[in-house]
């Protein structure tokens, strides 16, 4: 493994587990902040999702996964940068990107943005429209059920190579 | 003026739509069109040879460093304990947007002039 390939996968865990802490503390404070839900350990809480909770619990996976593709970005910027800097660097930390490894990661980003992105265009939506709350549910089940047909689709097709 | 929050919110749907097709549209062609193992710099050398693909690349950037800089903008807004707090990271959220936006333009035009 090169310097280079070395620094990549390091910022890429340090940022991984940076996303994982953030989720935890996001988690916390939507459980914990919870007015309607009876007092308890906050792990406890967790499955007692009511009728208002569900866009709860969307709000904050929308957190959670827009951090994480944010992260991504970040790190991305700079490995792409290395191509003006060097085609041969860029090469070097891209051959990282067909590990095994790799495109299991590059699967979990793709649920989180497919997530994102569906569920952001259904808060666009009820931006426009005035829909009760039982539709607002509905669209949120439409986006997670696209989000995962989707995206195991794609992780087959991303996947497919290091599988033989 | 428009509040800061609502501001932010704006941004935030004004670039949605675009970044649903660019993002989508960008994965697709980097892991499912193409194996992510075939983008490398010859793949590159070859997309950034269009001043289309330029445009996108930079678009893209553009428009995501604008949407994740609003909402973590307002992430911090809601969620940083106390004012001081809010303040650096503020000012560290925007010194990080402004970093990236400087590194993607520079790589972009010192590839595509090249």
């Amino acid at each position: 493994m090169s310097a280079l390939q070395l620094a990549f996968a390091v910022v890429l865990s340090t940022l991984l587990a940076g996303v994982v802490l953030f989720t935890v503390f996001t988690v916390r404070i939507a459980v914990t902040d919870r007015p309607t839900t009876a007092r308890g350990r906050w792990l406890e809480r967790i499955g007692r999702a009511s009728d208002r909770d569900v866009q709860r619990w969307a709000f904050v996976a929308h957190r959670a996964t827009g951090v994480a593709v944010f992260a991504f970005l970040a790190l991305h910027v700079f490995d792409v940068a290395l191509y003006a800097v060097s085609p041969a660097r860029f090469d070097d930390v891209h051959e990282l990107y067909g590990t095994a490894v790799m495109r299991v990661f590059e699967c979990l980003l793709l649920f989180a943005i497919l997530f994102h992105t569906l569920n952001g265009l259904r808060l666009v939506l009820l931006d426009v429209v005035e829909v009760r709350l039982a539709t607002a549910r509905l669209l949120l089940h439409v986006a997670l059920g696209l989000t995962a047909v989707s995206g195991t689709l794609a992780s087959v097709v991303i996947l497919k190579p290091v599988l033989a | 003026m428009i509040e800061p929050r609502l501001a932010a919110f704006l941004v935030m749907r004004a670039t949605a739509l675009a970044l649903a097709v660019l993002v989508l549209g960008h994965f697709a062609v980097t892991h499912l069109v193409n194996d992510v193992a075939e983008t490398g710099s010859s793949f590159v050398l070859r997309r950034w040879s269009s001043a289309l693909w330029l445009a996108w690349d930079w678009t893209m950037l553009a428009t995501a460093l604008a949407h994740a800089g609003a909402g973590i903008w307002l992430l911090i807004d809601e969620q940083a304990p106390a004012a001081r707090v809010r303040r650096l990271l503020h000012m560290g959220l925007a010194a990080t947007v402004g970093v990236l936006l400087a590194v993607g333009t520079a790589a972009l035009a010192v590839a595509g002039l090249r």
